[in-house]
């Protein structure tokens, strides 16, 4: 598993650097000129690792071995998703107090009071206060709110 | 220069005396508050405060000014120490080693280190700016494309000496970060570049989002992954203060190369704080008999940064004041609150007004040294933060994170940038790519691409002749010395090292 995802991670930036370089053969000559001069080099440098990796296996540390990467990936994903939809001022308080009290295994009392002091601070201070623009989600543009 | 001695005793006196020094003071510790804010910066309280002192005194603008541009320097590297969040895009550079020290407990000592070499850059950067103050014009004047190209190149080499275990990754990360540096509007063709018909992406990837993607969003979801209980392995913290200080003068003349770096690129318009600190952290690195330290918590890797990042502030004041040409986006909202209030940057600004130039730069001197010396008061208790609970205080640093990609010119493209940055970087690092060429390549890929165009061009045109430039063979040398001195010193220390076997 832990190969796989060091051949993947070679792969991905092999395909990014040909990516560039497909892309930069598009372009005119002078806006070209490093681009290409760039991705051509990398793209056979990375190749060259991805020989190596595909060769010689890497062995990751147990120390350094990670769980749950994938969950927090999709919780990475969930937030930027509910970042877009709802805005800054509701999510981040929201995020804050369910993190507080499912990972750091808090107090109810105290999520909820980590979301109405966040809030405050990032409604209240930041956008009322310092007329500070902070995105406000698309959904209530959708409902003209 | 008996005339610019007479105009820095006269700003000295304007700027220290009460209750002139009350405006200064205040302003700096606003500067700390709002650069420890998510969301807002030095910047925006700049660009807040030229609308509140519109009506004010010229003399109390130029002192709260002054300090609003020292205010925030430092501030940036405590967060990049303890939570490996740049509070400052240039503070990316104090975290490849401040953050692995505050894993290793010396927090206390880490952020000292920063505080001293803050304080004692900025000096040197001044003295510089001093000393300079007389020939300023023509020393900028000296500074053409070709000047700026061997300098992005010098920087360039930077990303050789950072590339850490492997050579071929280091390299490929490298080439990754200068394509990304490609990204955006080319203004020689007018085409778009890498854009996949993103409109957000015109301007290019800004540093920022990126940095916080790669270094902060990564941390906190390797943070979690890892189930670590707290940022310092070491729940008793060792290192301290005293170690932190004496370190700067242990490494001097370290610290002093990197405060030169520091102003010189500071008094390039538009080269920036960024570009100062991973330039002096390159040469850190490549002066350096050990290099297998760096990266892993060696101090040095926290004094160079540091120097160079507040020695910037003294030498970003040179083009601001002898041209108008801002360095930086704090020197543009500065230039822009000097204009609003009468003072016209250029000769009359170093001749007639020079006085009230000086008040700038001690304000600016005095807010470097209350800044590190509140710092060097608050150490203890901000190194306690190290050893808070991961699971308490990741989601505040993932906020800080978002508010800080966000907040640089209020994008929501810029926060997706940083997530998408963070779980690429936590991917990257772990398997052993190094980020740290690849957003030094990021940084200065611009400028090199830039520069090396108009330079080509000028010399086509028979404007310049590259080879007849002093300041280019000048760097030149170093670059070839930088490479050739290592191996000079090992072949030295085997001579001697067979001479001694010998007897």
């Amino acid at each position: 598993m832990k190969q796989r995802e060091n051949l993947a991670v070679s792969i991905g930036l092999l395909a990014c650097s040909i990516t560039f370089l497909v892309l930069a053969t598009r372009l005119s000559f002078v806006a070209a000129m490093v681009p290409l001069s760039i991705a051509l080099p990398t793209a056979v440098l990375i190749a060259a690792q991805l020989t190596i990796d595909w060769r010689r296996p890497t062995v990751i540390p147990a120390a350094e071995a990670a769980t749950g990467e994938r969950s927090i990936a999709l919780s990475m994903l969930v937030l930027l998703a509910a970042l877009y939809l709802l805005g800054f001022a509701i999510t981040l308080p929201v995020y804050a107090g369910i993190q507080w009290r499912n990972r750091a295994a808090g107090t109810w009392k105290a999520a909820l009071a980590i979301t109405i002091g966040l809030f405050a601070f990032l409604y209240g201070g930041l956008v009322q206060l310092l007329h500070i623009d902070l995105f406000e989600g698309i959904l209530w543009t959708w409902f003209s709110l | 220069m008996a005339a610019v001695l007479d105009a820095a005793a006269q700003g000295f006196h304007m700027v220290f005396s009460w209750p002139n020094i009350l405006y200064p003071t205040a302003a700096t510790l606003l500067a700390m508050l709002f650069a420890f804010l998510p969301g807002v910066g030095s910047v925006t309280l700049m660009a807040l405060a030229i609308s509140l002192t519109f009506s004010w005194d010229p003399l109390h603008v130029m002192l709260i000014f002054g300090a609003f541009t020292g205010g925030a320097t430092f501030m940036g590297s405590i967060t990049a120490i303890l939570f490996n969040i740049p509070g400052t895009a240039p503070s990316a550079a104090t975290m490849i080693d401040g953050h692995p020290m505050a894993q290793q407990g010396k927090a206390k000592t880490a952020i000292a280190c920063s505080a001293a070499s803050s304080a004692l850059g900025s000096t040197v950067g001044i003295v510089i700016l001093i000393l300079l103050l007389p020939v300023l014009r023509g020393l900028i004047l000296a500074f053409g494309p070709a000047e700026f190209l061997m300098l992005a190149l010098w920087g360039l080499v930077t990303v050789a000496a950072a590339t850490g275990k492997s050579l071929l990754k280091g390299l490929g990360a490298a080439g990754i970060g200068l394509l990304l540096g490609c990204v955006g509007f080319d203004h020689r063709t007018a085409e778009l570049r890498f854009t996949l018909g993103n409109t957000s992406l015109q301007d290019g990837l800004h540093v920022v989002p990126v940095f916080l993607g790669i270094f902060a969003i990564a941390e906190v979801v390797g943070l979690i992954a890892k189930d670590r209980v707290a940022i310092s392995d070491h729940t008793a913290l060792s290192g301290s203060v005293r170690e932190g200080i004496l370190s700067v003068f242990q490494h001097f003349g370290l610290f002093l190369r990197s405060s030169i770096i520091g102003t010189m690129v500071g008094m390039i318009p538009a080269a920036g704080g960024t570009v100062a600190s991973f330039l002096a952290y390159g040469q850190a690195v490549r002066s350096a008999k050990d290099r297998g330290r760096f990266g892993q918590g060696d101090i040095r890797g926290v004094i160079a940064p540091e120097a160079a990042h507040d020695a910037k502030d003294g030498g970003s004041l040179a083009p601001t004041l002898a041209f108008g040409l801002p360095g930086n986006e704090g020197t543009s909202v500065l230039l822009a609150a000097l204009t609003l209030h009468g003072f016209a940057p250029g000769k009359g600004m170093l001749t007639t007004q020079l006085p009230f130039a000086f008040v700038l730069i001690w304000s600016l001197f005095y807010s470097n040294w209350l800044t590190s010396i509140l710092g060097l008061l608050l150490t203890p208790v901000l190194a306690r933060l190290s050893v808070l609970r991961i699971p308490r205080i990741a989601p505040f640093l993932l906020i800080v994170a978002i508010l800080g990609a966000y907040s640089q010119q209020g994008l929501f493209s810029d926060v997706v940038i940083a997530f998408a940055f963070g779980l690429a970087g936590y991917y990257l690092r772990k398997h052993g790519w190094p980020v740290v060429p690849m957003v030094t390549a990021l940084v200065l890929g611009p400028m090199f691409e830039t520069n090396f165009y108009l330079t080509r061009q000028l010399s086509e045109a028979g404007r310049i002749d590259v080879l007849a430039r002093p300041i280019v063979w000048l760097l030149a040398i170093s670059m070839m010395a930088v490479f050739a001195w290592p191996k000079l010193r090992s072949y030295t220390q085997r001579l001697r090292g067979q001479a001694q076997g010998a007897l």
